[in-house]
């Protein structure tokens, strides 16, 4: 139970079907009690309060028994039958922590189980419990007193309401349900926690300890993904794309079948695939951060900083979300009291760079620049400072208010299980995938298209595509856009950052020939066996990358083949306009998810602002370093 | 006494918050409660952390709130 990083701040549902039984099961965000004072709680307490629900999943931090329980005492006079989940079970049982389960079972009129949440353990003995009363529902209409499988009665008298008198009380039989069931009067607390905060809360040394962590963040996802990115890149261009044509032209596929399949399906989504090593590792070390409990250390840290510019230190948990994705992140906003703290906050994050962004940065940057992490690295530090700006004047004109107190939790150290960051990196990677599959696949599709039409053009410049181009390329061309491709592509970018490489795949390629009738088919037995001997140096490689100090860089290829791409775009931009382009898609609102999610959570006018402003701040900001950038 | 007064590692017990403070209601579902031992973990900038020795909870607040929790 708690509201820091990467806990549920939405409803999450899903069905199941047990032993013939329907069950929909309703993830909701955590409470501390039942008065919410943020979105997120009030999610929780307003469901469960209604008649939307039959029975209660109360999971319990063994942990910490007592506070868990006083939730417990004030689901009960609900009057929905109650499950415990006794969780963290296996780190209780290493304590030496004993809970007599029939005794609090009798106490307060519950079933309850013990579980791991990480293993699975104990879940079968849970639904078991849920079944158990679901029969009783569904016999009786309502679970009575009394006999298996129906409500039972609890030997405590519980308080209801949330007078302090009530929480007192509440504290009381808490304290003695501790007693009389547990022997947690009796643990040793872990000093392990209280050792390390030493070091990682230290005002100097925590912070250069921080900045230390995020620098290996990126450069063991650099150099670590690096070599398999151009595997997975060669395989698309050298294996599947030659395997395709010589297929389609052997049974006889339309050319220009083949061409669009080349060039908007394995050219346009293949290329953003080709990042998802990239993302994956981010994402990993973003989730650890998240679950060992360092997150809220890093929030402490930044507190007396964010202080000074008129914010505090509960911003920063979904300042540093925004890193992963800007989508959860203005939903994290939620767990903000203060609807001004929301609105500041919710305009700051999509300043923040994501993984969507990173892989335009990482494309062009290695392209362009000899220290392109320095570049990717300069990016996201403007990101941050033009979100910090932001809520420096905000909350000096338009977004005064009186900033609520600092409070939060420092939950104790925790070797995440990597089974878990397994799971939830690939559910990250897996919404990156569909993604591909979806939007960029669609958006690849009507580029192509557009690049094509109308009927009988002889080049795409003739295209309904470049019409559109060239029309926007003026507003674009002062801040070092001038060629009508490039301006293009930032069209599709307003719906997905990743969708202007996928878009650039299409545009730039498109002027490629058509496959030859007749033409020798490529021996694609001796390709196979090519990728997987470069599947296997790009093992060798990444580790031997990560070993170095600094960061490696990929090497630019010949033309041609592909990395045809990379040298059309090297012919497209100079490095100053490069920089402006990448400066534009980093400031320049974030995706299309995050403007439906600015407008759920902030209300229309606030994104509306928002995009206007970020739009001017973008443009003014590339317009300055392209013109300064080329005069120098 | 209030929670600013103490020193770094020095315990008390929690006797409420002075005047009904809007955070305290959430601070004592956190596990604030009276009649609970605290100790002072740190202090630090503009924060102190105490731990709620009953519990073994960890909890940051700022030196405003500190200011208003009074303790023996």
């Amino acid at each position: 139970m708690g509201n820091w990083a990467g806990v549920t701040v939405e409803k999450s549902e899903v069905y199941i079907t047990l032993d013939g039984h329907s069950l929909h099961i309703i993830d909701l965000p955590g409470l501390y009690d039942l008065r919410a004072t943020t979105d997120a709680e009030k999610v929780a307490v307003n469901f469960l309060r209604s008649d939307e629900l039959d029975i209660i999943v109360d999971v319990i931090d063994l942990s910490n028994f007592k506070r868990n329980i006083m939730l417990t005492l004030e689901l009960l006079p609900l009057g929905k039958p109650v499950v415990l989940a006794l969780n963290m079970a296996d780190e209780s049982r290493k304590s030496g922590i004993t809970v007599d389960v029939p005794e609090v079972e009798g106490m307060l009129g519950v079933r309850a189980g013990f579980t791991v949440g990480k293993t699975g353990e104990g879940v079968d003995a849970l639904l078991k419990h849920i079944l158990e009363y679901s029969s009783a529902i569904g016999k009786t209409g309502g679970a009575e007193e009394g006999g298996d499988g129906r409500r039972r009665t609890a030997r405590l008298t519980l308080p209801e309401g949330d007078s302090e008198e009530a929480g007192e009380e509440r504290w009381k039989l808490a304290d003695r349900v501790e007693k009389e069931a547990t022997n947690f009067s009796k643990r040793k607390p872990s000093s392990f926690t209280h050792r390390l905060d030493n070091v990682l809360l230290h005002p100097f040394i925590g912070i250069a300890i921080y900045v230390l962590l995020f620098y290996l963040m990126f450069k063991v996802s650099f150099d670590f993904s690096g070599p398999y990115m151009d595997w997975i890149d060669g395989f698309m261009n050298n294996f599947l794309s030659a395997g395709f044509t010589a297929l389609g032209t052997n049974i006889g596929l339309p050319a220009v079948f083949i061409r669009f399949v080349n060039e908007a399906i394995i050219g346009g989504v293949g290329f953003v695939v080709t990042f998802i090593p990239l993302v994956a590792i981010l994402y990993f070390f973003i989730t650890f951060f998240e679950m060992s409990g360092y997150l809220p250390r890093i929030v402490f840290l930044m507190d007396r900083f964010m202080h000074r510019l008129g914010l505090h230190g509960n911003m920063m948990t979904p300042l540093l979300l925004s890193f992963g994705c800007n989508v959860p992140a203005i939903m994290a906003t939620k767990n903000l009291e203060n609807r001004t703290d929301k609105i500041l906050v919710g305009m700051m994050i999509p300043f923040m760079s994501c993984p969507a962004r990173l892989v335009v940065f990482a494309f062009f940057s290695f392209i362009f620049f000899d220290h392109p992490a320095v570049v990717i690295i300069s990016l996201y530090l403007i990101g941050i400072v033009v979100a910090l700006l932001t809520a420096l004047v905000l909350r000096r004109s338009y977004l005064k208010g009186k900033k609520a107190n600092f409070v939060l939790e420092m939950p104790p150290y925790r070797l995440p299980s990597y089974r878990t960051v397994a799971i939830i990196v690939w559910a990250h990677t897996k919404r990156f995938l569909w993604r591909a599959g979806t939007v960029i696949f669609i958006v690849s599709m009507i580029v192509w298209g557009l690049l094509n039409l109308p009927p009988g053009i002889k080049g795409p410049d003739e295209s309904i595509a470049a019409s559109i181009g060239k029309a926007i390329t003026p507003v674009f061309k002062p801040i070092g856009l001038d060629d009508w491709r490039a301006t293009t592509s930032l069209i599709p970018a307003f719906l997905a950052r990743e969708v202007v490489l996928s878009s650039m795949a299409v545009i730039y390629k498109t002027s490629g020939p058509e496959p030859a009738p007749g033409a020798p088919s490529p021996d694609l037995l001796a390709l196979a066996k090519e990728q997987g001997i470069g599947l296997l140096t790009s093992v060798k490689d990444s580790v031997l990358a990560v070993a170095t100090l600094g960061f490696s860089s990929f090497e630019v290829g010949e033309p041609g083949g592909e990395d045809g791409l990379r040298n059309s775009i090297k012919e497209s931009f100079t490095p100053a306009s490069a920089y402006s382009f990448m400066i534009l898609l980093l400031l320049y609102n974030s995706c299309v998810a995050t403007v439906a999610i600015m407008i759920k959570e902030l209300g229309r006018k606030y994104s509306l602002i928002f995009l206007g402003g970020s739009f001017v701040i973008a443009w003014v900001l590339a317009f300055a370093v392209f013109n300064v950038w080329s005069a120098l | 006494m209030t929670i600013l007064d103490l020193d770094d590692n020095s315990e008390a017990v929690f006797r409420g918050a002075r005047d009904y403070h809007h955070t305290y209601g959430k601070l004592r579902s956190m596990g604030l409660q009276k009649g609970t031992r605290i100790r002072v973990k740190r202090i630090q900038g503009r924060n102190i952390i105490l731990n709620i020795l009953d519990l073994g909870v960890e909890l940051v607040i700022d030196k405003d709130l500190a200011g208003v929790m009074e303790v023996s």
